[in-house]
């Protein structure tokens, strides 16, 4: 079985690299990047089975990001999840409007991400049916 | 003693008078000269001498009485018509101009005074129509100032220099009432005409800013001082559980000579106070407990990194460290944006606003006149937001969205989920990318909203909005827009439970120049503060069981009743009510189940009291149930106690009717039959016939309270004699 090819997108290296060798370490095929353009041009090369972006990417926001992942048939069952910063709930509700399959609120523990991952993997027969 | 006399006869009389001394001394005359004739001439013509002498005497008087008919006619008579006529004119207003055909004899005098009666109506006339323009044109100013102070956001409260209360305006009562309520004490009624400020609001901040402003006063430093006559302060209520941020100002008298009162105007500030002390405390605590947090995870990072030789727990423990921080600062920073986003919202006026109202000014404003069709749908509620930044905010992103997807037909709708409300803006077309939506956010709104843009009216709102498909519909999409649904709307009625009539006399000026208190029995009856009050009872007989079901009270300051300063409450009697009592005052077992007990209702009934003498319709009846109980409330009813019925009897004798309905009935106080037999009906009843007694009792040399007392005990005494005979 090939590992799952996960796509990390985080403008702070130091999350980005951290989380690269943590999920390396569980298993996935990461590749970090830090801008939304890249990523973007990974999923349409078809290099990505999941994706692990912050909503405050420079340009692109991560929730403008999925939002246009989720409309384009191509690509609208790739599992997202959204990492972000703020605060507000209002965030979180946004994020799953547009697409999010899950929202992790920083700060995370490798707990979180795992648990989330793990409920992703479960949701993705529901993701595939919504299809 | 004639000469006294003389002068309160009339005219006419006197002019008699004067015709009747013209003929007797005519006659005398006569008869003198006949008689001195009649020694000289011989004794056969004395005969023919009485005969002419008589005849003429008779000519004389007769010609006399002739003349003085005449003249009583065409002059005493009109003379006295024209000044009876010009009294009536000049004293008691006659329109009734003096006829002056009855005086034609009288040459000029009659047209004068006739021109001179004409001249004074006319004037009466213009002087009456300038006054009752001038008193209408006051008055007209007076309710719309009144209206204004009545319904001001700002609590307005007018005192004298003794800190009597002259004015209060509706707010200032809510918060009163609102402090009182928190104190778990009387909700209404404590904030009144004539009462102390200083009972309400905690005395030392008052007297301290009042004497600050006097001193700034005498020595004239306030018209040099950059806030004059006013200064603030921070006050609590004597309860100590509403704090006030206030101003006070100087009233000074006509002259501008010297100080005779203050105005205090202020907020409540209990929940901004109380919000900006609970958010410094959290900020200091949070700052502190994230210094610690990040030591903690810095010393396991430390541990960890350091290459000694680590057991396994302690690398566990190392572990579970760095898992569980991260976790606990996370809250904690929530907390920190939790306040952020407070103090920046607090900073923004938000208000309820009908999801419909927003709607229609939305959908009318047109900002970019575009012909775009909105159509309203969905069940309208209460929206906390700006509306005007809000129904801005909208406009533009229809105009934007209208644009780019090229449609014109808009749905506004709202779709209610918890404590929250969806304001939808729904069209048929295509979903915006979020990256453009974040454009037109980018943009500045109106220019009356100054460089604020969409994106600065959705932070202050707490919200955001995105574009998304309607699920389920026929290629719908739409903006939602999350925004807070108004849930304190439905406590406000709460809040405003405290009634103030329409009109209230919630103001006095005349209690500026009220004389200073004296000793109470020497101060005039309607100077003083009264509270005429009533009980409804389970019976007549308080020593053989019978207990109050309700009290109520209302208070009299400087002669009026003050229908806004009302005091009525249930009582639960802890006994069953008897039929034949139910069936009078309507009260049922029912309808006091939940009431407070007399030692509770007591205490705050005290209260409304305070100083003021307590009055009722057969006052002894009352006051046994009052004192019954005013032990177990640990207070003692000892204000001075006037009774209607015995200051009746005083004017109107023993043998007149004194019930409370023959009075109401002679005095034209009218009680609604459903309000008679209510302690609140009958208190009122008795209130305004108390103030009629007033104007009764005064001509009998009744005017202070002293004097009231004494014919009241006399009265009293001579029932009890009555009684034992």
């Amino acid at each position: 079985m090939t590992n799952k090819k996960l796509i990390i997108a985080d403008e702070q290296p130091v999350i980005a690299r951290c989380l690269k060798g943590l999920l390396t370490h569980e298993g996935y095929d990461v590749e970090a990047t830090a801008s939304a353009d890249r990523l973007l041009e990974i999923v349409r090369g078809g290099g990505a089975d999941l994706i692990l972006i912050d909503a405050d990417l420079p340009r692109q926001n991560g929730i403008s990001v999925c939002q246009a992942l989720k409309a384009n048939p191509a690509t609208r069952d790739l599992p997202i999840v959204v990492m972000s910063a703020s605060a507000r709930a209002i965030e979180t509700e946004k994020a799953t409007a547009l697409g999010a399959d899950a929202v992790l609120r920083k700060p995370f523990t490798l707990d979180d991400l795992k648990g989330a991952l793990v409920k992703l993997r479960a949701g993705e027969a529901r993701t595939a049916l919504h299809a | 003693m004639l000469e006294k006399a003389a002068e309160r006869w009339s005219l006419r009389l006197r002019i008699f008078l004067f015709f009747a001394l013209i003929a007797a001394g005519a006659a005398a005359i006569l008869c003198a000269a006949f008689f001195l004739l009649g020694r000289e001439l011989p004794p056969s013509a004395i005969s023919h001498l009485a005969l002419y002498g008589g005849g003429a005497g008779f000519a004389i008087v007769g010609l006399v009485l002739w003349v003085w008919i005449k003249f009583d006619d065409h002059v005493a008579r009109p003379v006295e018509a024209l000044a009876r006529d010009l009294h009536a004119a000049v004293h008691a207003g006659s329109e009734k101009l003096p006829d002056a055909e009855r005086a034609r004899y009288l040459g000029q005098l009659a047209p004068g005074i006739v021109e001179a009666s004409q001249a004074l109506q006319e004037t009466r006339a213009r002087v009456d129509t300038a006054i009752t323009n001038a008193t209408a044109r006051a008055e007209r100013q007076k309710k719309r100032l009144e209206t204004v102070l009545r319904d001001l956001q700002q609590g307005v409260i007018i005192c004298r220099l003794d800190h009597t209360v002259l004015l209060y305006n509706r707010a200032a009562q809510h918060f009163v009432a609102h402090a009182a309520a928190g104190a778990g004490s009387a909700p209404g009624g404590e904030l009144g005409l004539g009462r102390k400020l200083t009972s309400l609001i905690a005395r030392q901040p008052l007297r301290h800013t009042l004497d600050r402003l006097t001193r700034r006063f005498e020595g004239g430093r306030y018209l040099a001082h950059h806030d004059g006559l006013m200064a603030p302060f921070l006050a609590a209520t004597a309860t100590g559980h509403e704090t006030m941020k206030g101003r006070m100002s100087l009233v000074l008298d006509e002259d501008d000579a010297s100080p005779i009162g203050y105005v205090v105007t202020f907020d409540r500030v209990t929940e901004e106070l109380a919000a900006g002390i609970w958010r410094e405390r959290l900020l200091q605590d949070v700052a502190q407990d994230v210094r610690n947090h990040i030591t903690n995870l810095t010393m396991a990072g430390e541990l960890l990194l350091s290459g000694q030789p680590l057991s396994d727990e302690e690398k566990e423990q190392a572990r579970a460290t760095i898992r569980s921080e991260p976790r606990i600062l996370g809250e904690r920073l929530d907390r920190l944006d939790q306040v952020a986003n407070d103090i920046f919202a607090a900073a923004w006026p938000v208000a309820p606003v009908f999801s419909a109202t927003l709607f229609d000014s939305a959908a009318t404003r047109r900002s970019e006149d575009r012909a775009i069709k909105v159509e309203q749908r969905g069940t309208p509620v209460w929206i906390t937001c700006d509306s005007a930044s809000v129904s801005e905010l909208v406009d533009r992103i229809m105009n934007r969205a209208a644009v780019w997807d090229q449609v014109r037909d808009f749905r506004l709708e709202t779709e209610r989920n918890g404590e929250r409300v969806y304001v939808d803006i729904v069209w048929r077309g295509q979903v915006v990318p979020e990256s453009l939506v974040e454009e037109w956010l980018r943009e500045p709104l109106d220019e009356s909203l100054g460089a604020m843009t969409g994106r600065d009216v959705l932070t202050h709102h707490k919200t955001d909005l995105w574009c998304e498909a309607v699920p389920e519909s026929d290629g719908d999409v739409r903006i939602r827009l999350p925004l807070a649904i108004s849930s304190d709307l439905e406590d406000r009625p709460a809040k405003s439970s405290v009634a103030i009539p329409e009109r209230p006399e919630f103001y006095d000026f005349d209690l500026f120049t009220r004389h200073p208190p004296g000793a109470l029995d020497d101060m005039p009856l309607k100077a003083l503060s009264y509270i005429v009050f009533d009980t409804e009872t389970t019976g007549l007989e308080p020593s053989r069981g019978d207990e109050m079901v309700s009290v109520a009270g209302v208070r009299i300051v400087n002669g009026r009743v003050l229908r806004g300063e009302i005091f009525s409450t249930f009582i639960n009697p802890g006994r069953r009510i008897p039929a034949a009592a139910a069936k009078i005052h309507g009260i049922t077992d029912a309808m006091v189940a939940e009431a407070p007990d007399a030692a509770t209702v007591l205490p705050r009934f005290h209260d409304f009291v305070g100083d003021g003498v307590l009055v009722a319709h057969n006052a002894p009846f009352d006051m046994a149930f009052l004192k019954k109980r005013q032990a177990d409330a640990g207070l003692v009813f000892d204000q001075p106690v006037l009774d209607t019925v015995l200051l009746a009897a005083h004017v109107f004798g023993r043998a007149d009717s004194l019930t409370l309905d023959a009075l109401a009935e002679r005095f034209n106080v009218v009680i609604a039959p459903e309000d008679r037999h209510t302690a609140l009906g009958d208190a009122l009843a008795t209130a305004d016939v108390l103030l009629k007694l007033f104007d009764l009792l005064e001509p009998l040399g009744v005017s202070t309270l002293g004097d009231a007392i004494r014919v009241a005990d006399r009265q009293a005494a001579i029932r009890r004699k009555q009684s034992a005979y």
